[in-house]
């Protein structure tokens, strides 16, 4: 504990050296700062390239369109840049602290060649590490399941990141499991960010700007998810004209508008999806499958979700707006009905037998979000960002059975028994987290910008299973009522309280460094945690176009979402931490290097990781996955983690050809050895998610104004299980029966060879019994996966709007990648089974933009 | 338009659960050994090997998979190893030595196309245990389905309670298994046996077994360790229940029986086997093994056991 203080009192002042020097050096300097907007729309530009002509001078827009740059006293000329834009140059005579806005016009020359590939810059200038940014326009080009665009799939293809299974949304990066990773839409969390049990996620590119996922390296405005934050960025609405767009897909149809409501000033942005699942894709696939069953679980599924944004400019300094996000599931699965009746013989009397079971199930799930951000510029030089947000996951299963037994007798009705079952099981799983962020980012000189922040939050966790029964029975006309009701599970609650701080130095053309402190507090029923987590990121420019980065993280997370498989399921629990399971940590090192080509817009990087994880959870062995409401504590083990790779990318997101090159090599382990919580008899074993080798190609051509063509390929290892591949009969006791050989017939007890004391046991192994056993937990790895898909998108320009038509293939060489595999019988042998999910799928998807 | 088609039937024609060969490495034959050491019997060794989970082989009588021919061998003390006799009648290897408490044993069985295995067990000492107190009453059962006439449903249980101390060696990690056993008969042919009995002491929770199995109560366990009784005397009670017994006067046989460590894990895995074995939710059991290249169990036992009569 003293050398951990030790080490933060270096830290802390490491940074305040590093912030003297740093505020004198900036005195005859003065600050030029401003917003970029696109001229037709009015929309902030984010990542545009301020360059001036005074040294290395360079700073880039936020995410707010904002920008701020501190130049010497005297003229200087700044070139506005944005790809698909005309480079804007402006010259100044600087005297003084300046305002400066500038509206960049779109390239009519490049209009439907250039893809506009909007994306925050973290190529080999930045300092940032870990962290890739995707374009939307690059999403709604690539080739989708269904023809669904989806956001998280695309991140799927990144380096370092897996999906949980074939068609899934889902994602596990780095070694790190599902609820390990921060997904924000807008700034605010969202705790299931799926649609149809993962096969669509609840992010609609319609209203995304862009994705930036950051794997590691996290700067400490980030914390409380210990394995990635995945920040959906929201757009504004379009402050000068309205516009809208519809289209029609298999799995689902989407609505788009936004426009001003008050010209310039105020504007919204709304749009819908539903689904109907059902309606189309469910015959067909039906079609397709000889084993129908694996539908059962998407039959009647059906989503919806809505995204709406207000926008409105208080002054030229300042920006609110409210966000809106709904989104649900639908299962119902219809009610199971059976019914017998027979005649038999009781007893020597005749009676009549009748008895009726009739069962249903509804399962509903899904998320509301709700926040209001506000943003403003104090004086020249500081930005105040603060935001309110809720969010709400809440997953309800309802299992109803009634069950009626009848038997009367033929030649005595009166005599009759008659019973009425009613039961049912409500299993709800929920989260509600409330959420207060305020950050202030202060530039004290031209090389050094300060941030601090705070963050409160109170999330209330509610697993709870409701149990009902009432059983009605009349004999020969008596009546009798039974009724039980259990209710098990506490809703708990968990405060977080955080304080950060982060110093973005450039020491000199060659070294920056972005360092900070969080300080994350926990505060759960009878215990508070406290985690002091300190953050580094180091880049050294070798060339002005290559540089070497290194970080350092150390995060922590103070609950959990417990799943049994690694299928994002929305009835996963999410469960905060308690006197026994205490937070998870991790610590992340990682070391990359990276190349920016010269204005062809392509990016190369490579990063080696490695990443140790405390306190992770995996159910044990034999524990269900449901029924875990109570006491969810004893039925997880604690262990550690460790994960470490290396990633390569090569990303082009300028030009006719877009897309990347994505390979990774990775290892995550777990070890599960601490007294009452081994697992897999204390060894070392793969993590679920373990994947050795991962290449993912995503490439996007634009033809001609009219066409283009886009296509994916992914290969990675297989995906692990277990499998209890080991047969063997074990013998259990029996205890040998002692019968009476005779017995004294006045007291009428046994003789008994053995009456007390400390005799020899008389047991032996006699009986037996079939077992399997698995030798190592997720020791099975199934086969490799890899597919093709491809699409080709139509454009068409009409009078007043466009609109495109794209033709999907979804698994082009119908490679019959397995969703799951099980031992089951086949023509009287027991075999191994593997059910494909998504075999060559074409679809269609049509829509209109005016 | 022929390719159109040609995407289509492809389409159709497509099913999409295969059965397929296994890819993994599959694993080979193992030699299963099941023993029980206990204080002043015979040990007996049952030797199997075990089959990779798709032979068909695995799902027939175990027969096929005893290994008469193996060589077992047991040693006692760290002296020369003995060849164990393999006996025809109970399919299992045998010795004639009769271990003492404190015997410290191993047991090595090899055989051809199997990597030899090897196992240790150290006699136990028996538990120190007593009956504190046990009485009998009766409880009548409500079911609609027993009718009055019935000779054998009388509609009325015996139950006896009882009383037990546990005295726990302090320092030392114990592990315990308690059978109770009420017997009763109706004929010298009809007799009835039941092992189970039910406890609302917290010693017999085990909050892994989250529904009923083999007629035990759900959460209810009768192999247990001494984690919340360490060292002290500890006493619990029981219920356990007959139905009748008219041709001898109902008893109960308490064992209380002090297990080693690798068969109560043996034991616990093999509950968590058993509870789970219908619920296809549930996450796969690595049975617990102290075998070494093996799988099975070589425990050992010794018990303290009292008869009481109803």
């Amino acid at each position: 504990m003293r050398a951990f203080l030790f080490f933060v009192l270096c830290k802390l002042l490491i940074l305040l050296i590093l912030l003297i020097p740093a505020s004198v050096y900036g005195q005859n300097k003065f600050v030029v700062r401003g917003v970029v907007y696109d001229s037709l729309t009015g929309e902030c530009l984010n990542g545009a390239s301020i360059i001036s002509d005074v040294g290395l001078r360079n700073t880039y827009t936020h995410s707010d369109g904002t920008y701020t740059i501190k130049l010497p006293k005297g003229g200087v000329l700044l070139d506005f840049s944005y790809v698909g834009y005309i480079t804007q140059e402006v010259q100044l005579t600087i005297t003084c602290d300046t305002i400066l806005n500038v509206r960049l016009q779109p390239n009519p020359d490049l209009d439907e060649i250039t893809i506009y590939a909007r994306q925050s810059d973290l190529g080999a200038h930045s300092t940032q590490m870990g962290t890739v940014s995707i374009p939307v326009a690059q999403v709604k080009k690539a080739p989708a399941l269904l023809g669904e665009p989806d956001i998280m799939k695309m991140v799927q293809l990144l380096p370092g990141i897996h999906s949980g299974g074939d068609g899934f949304a889902g994602v596990y990066i780095r070694g790190g499991s599902y609820d390990q990773n921060d997904m924000t839409m807008g700034g605010i969390t969202i705790y299931n960010a799926e649609h149809l049990k993962g096969f669509v996620s609840a992010f609609n590119p319609d209203v995304i700007e862009e994705i930036v996922v950051h794997k590691g390296s996290f700067p400490a405005r980030y914390g409380g998810h210990i394995s990635s934050v995945i920040e959906a960025k929201m757009k504004d609405g379009n402050f000068e004209s309205f516009h809208g767009a519809g289209s029609l897909g298999m799995l689902s149809a989407k609505l788009f508008a936004e426009g001003p409501i008050i010209k310039e000033q105020t504007s919204f942005i709304v749009s819908a999806r539903i689904s109907y699942f059902n309606l189309f894709t469910r015959p067909i696939l039906e079609k397709i499958y000889d084993k129908t069953e694996a539908l059962s679980q998407f039959v009647n599924m059906s989503y919806f979700d809505l995204n709406a944004k207000i926008t409105h400019k208080l002054s030229k300094k300042s920006k609110i707006s409210a966000l809106f996000y709904c989104g649900g599931d639908r299962l119902n699965l219809d009610g199971e009905m059976s019914q017998m009746e027979s005649q038999q013989e009781r007893q020597g009397k005749i009676e009549t037998y009748r008895k009726s079971n009739q069962e249903d199930i509804n399962n509903n799930w899904g998320n509301i979000l709700a926040g209001v951000h506000w943003n403003r510029i104090y004086g020249e030089k500081t930005f105040l960002n603060t935001g309110l947000y809720f969010s709400r996951f809440r997953y309800e299963l309802n299992k109803n059975s009634a069950i009626k037994e009848e038997s009367v007798p033929l030649n005595n009705p009166t005599d009759s028994f008659y019973q009425h079952t009613n039961s049912s099981i409500k299993f709800l799983s929920g989260i509600e987290d409330y959420n207060l962020n305020s950050d202030v980012t202060s530039l004290l000189t031209a090389n050094n910008t300060l941030s601090a922040g705070m963050k409160l939050s109170i999330k209330q966790f509610s697993p709870i299973v409701k149990t009902h029964r009432d059983i009605t029975t009349i004999i020969a006309s008596s009546q009798t009522v039974d009724v039980s009701d259990i209710n098990t599970g506490n809703p708990s609650k968990l405060i977080n309280g955080a304080i950060y701080v982060e110093d973005k130095w450039r020491v000199n053309d060659m070294f920056s460094m972005n360092m900070g402190l969080r300080l994350n507090i926990y505060g759960v029923k009878d215990r508070i945690y406290v985690y002091p987590e300190p953050r580094v990121n180091i880049r050294i420019l070798m060339t002005d176009n290559f540089s070497i980065k290194t970080s350092y993280s150390y995060m922590s997370q103070a609950f959990h979402g417990l799943n049994s498989a690694n299928l994002v399921m929305p009835s996963d629990i999410w469960v905060p931490v308690s006197n026994q399971i205490v937070p998870l940590t991790s610590h992340q090192a990682s070391l990359g290097f990276f190349y920016d080509l010269d204005k062809s817009g392509i990016r190369f990087s490579m990063e080696g990781y490695y990443k140790t994880m405390n306190n992770v959870l995996e159910y044990r062995d034999g524990i269900t996955f449901f029924n875990t409401s109570e006491g969810w504590e004893n039925k997880v083990a604690i262990g550690k983690g460790t994960s470490y790779g290396v990633e390569f990318l090569a990303q082009k997101s300028v030009g006719r050809t877009t897309g990347w090159i994505a390979y990774t090599w990775s290892k995550s382990l777990r070890k599960f050895n601490r007294e009452g919580n081994v697992l897999n008899n204390g060894d070392v074993f793969f993590a679920k998610n373990d994947c050795r080798n991962s290449l993912s190609m995503t490439v996007s051509h634009q033809i001609s104004k009219k066409w283009e063509v886009s296509g994916t390929f992914v290969y990675h290892t297989g995906y692990r299980a277990t499998l209890s591949q080991v047969a063997f009969i074990g013998r259990y006791i029996r205890e040998l029966t002692v019968l009476p050989v005779s017995y004294l017939s006045s007291s009428r007890e046994p003789v008994l060879i053995i009456t007390s004391g400390q005799q020899p046991d008389q047991v032996n192994l006699d009986g037996y019994q079939r077992l399997s056993t698995y030798m190592e937990r997720n020791g099975f790895v199934m086969d490799d996966y890899h597919r093709l898909d491809i699409a080709i998108n139509y454009y068409l320009v009409h009078k007043r709007g466009k609109s495109t038509l794209s033709i999907n293939i979804y698994n082009v060489y119908n490679r019959m990648n397995a969703y799951a595999v099980y031992p089951a019988f086949d023509s009287n042998r027991y075999v191994l089974k593997k059910l494909c999910l998504f075999p060559f799928m074409p679809s269609l998807n049509y829509s209109y933009q005016f | 338009m022929k390719w159109i088609f040609c995407l289509f039937l492809l389409f159709i024609l497509n099913g999409c659960e295969k059965s397929i060969s296994f890819s993994g490495e599959e694993t080979k034959s193992l030699i299963t050994l099941n023993a029980l050491a206990i204080a002043g019997e015979p040990i007996k060794v049952y030797v199997y090997k075990s089959l990779f989970f798709l032979d068909p082989e695995s799902w027939m009588t175990p027969d096929k998979q005893i290994l008469s021919t193996a060589l077992v061998q047991m040693t006692i003390n760290n002296s020369l190893p003995v060849k164990m006799a393999y006996d025809n009648i109970d399919n299992c290897f045998v010795s004639d030595y009769c271990p003492l408490e404190g015997d410290q044993l191993q047991l090595k069985a090899s055989i051809e196309g199997c990597d030899p295995v090897e196992a240790n067990a150290t006699i136990l000492n028996s538990p120190d245990f007593v009956i504190v107190r046990h009485n009998s009453f009766y409880s009548k059962i409500d079911h609609y389905d027993i009718p009055n006439d019935d000779p054998d449903w009388s509609g009325t249980d015996t139950i006896m309670s009882i009383t037990a101390r546990l005295r726990d060696p302090a320092g030392e990690k114990n592990y315990y298994r308690l059978n109770v056993r009420s017997l009763g008969a109706l004929s010298d042919s009809i007799y009835y046996v039941n092992d189970l009995f039910t406890s609302y002491d917290i010693v017999f929770e085990d909050k892994n077994l989250s529904v009923s199995y083999n007629g035990w109560a759900a959460y209810f366990s009768n192999v247990f360790d001494d984690s919340i009784f360490d060292g002290t005397t500890y006493d619990f009670t029981i219920e356990t229940r007959q139905r009748t017994s008219n041709y001898f006067r109902p008893y109960v046989v308490v064992n209380l029986q002090q297990i080693s460590e690798d068969y109560y894990k043996y034991l616990k895995t093999l509950e968590l086997y058993n509870c789970s074995a219908n619920d296809i939710y549930a996450e796969p059991i690595r049975i617990h093994s102290n075998i070494k290249n093996g799988t099975g169990i070589f425990g050992s036992l010794t018990g303290t056991r009292y008869t009481l009569f109803f």
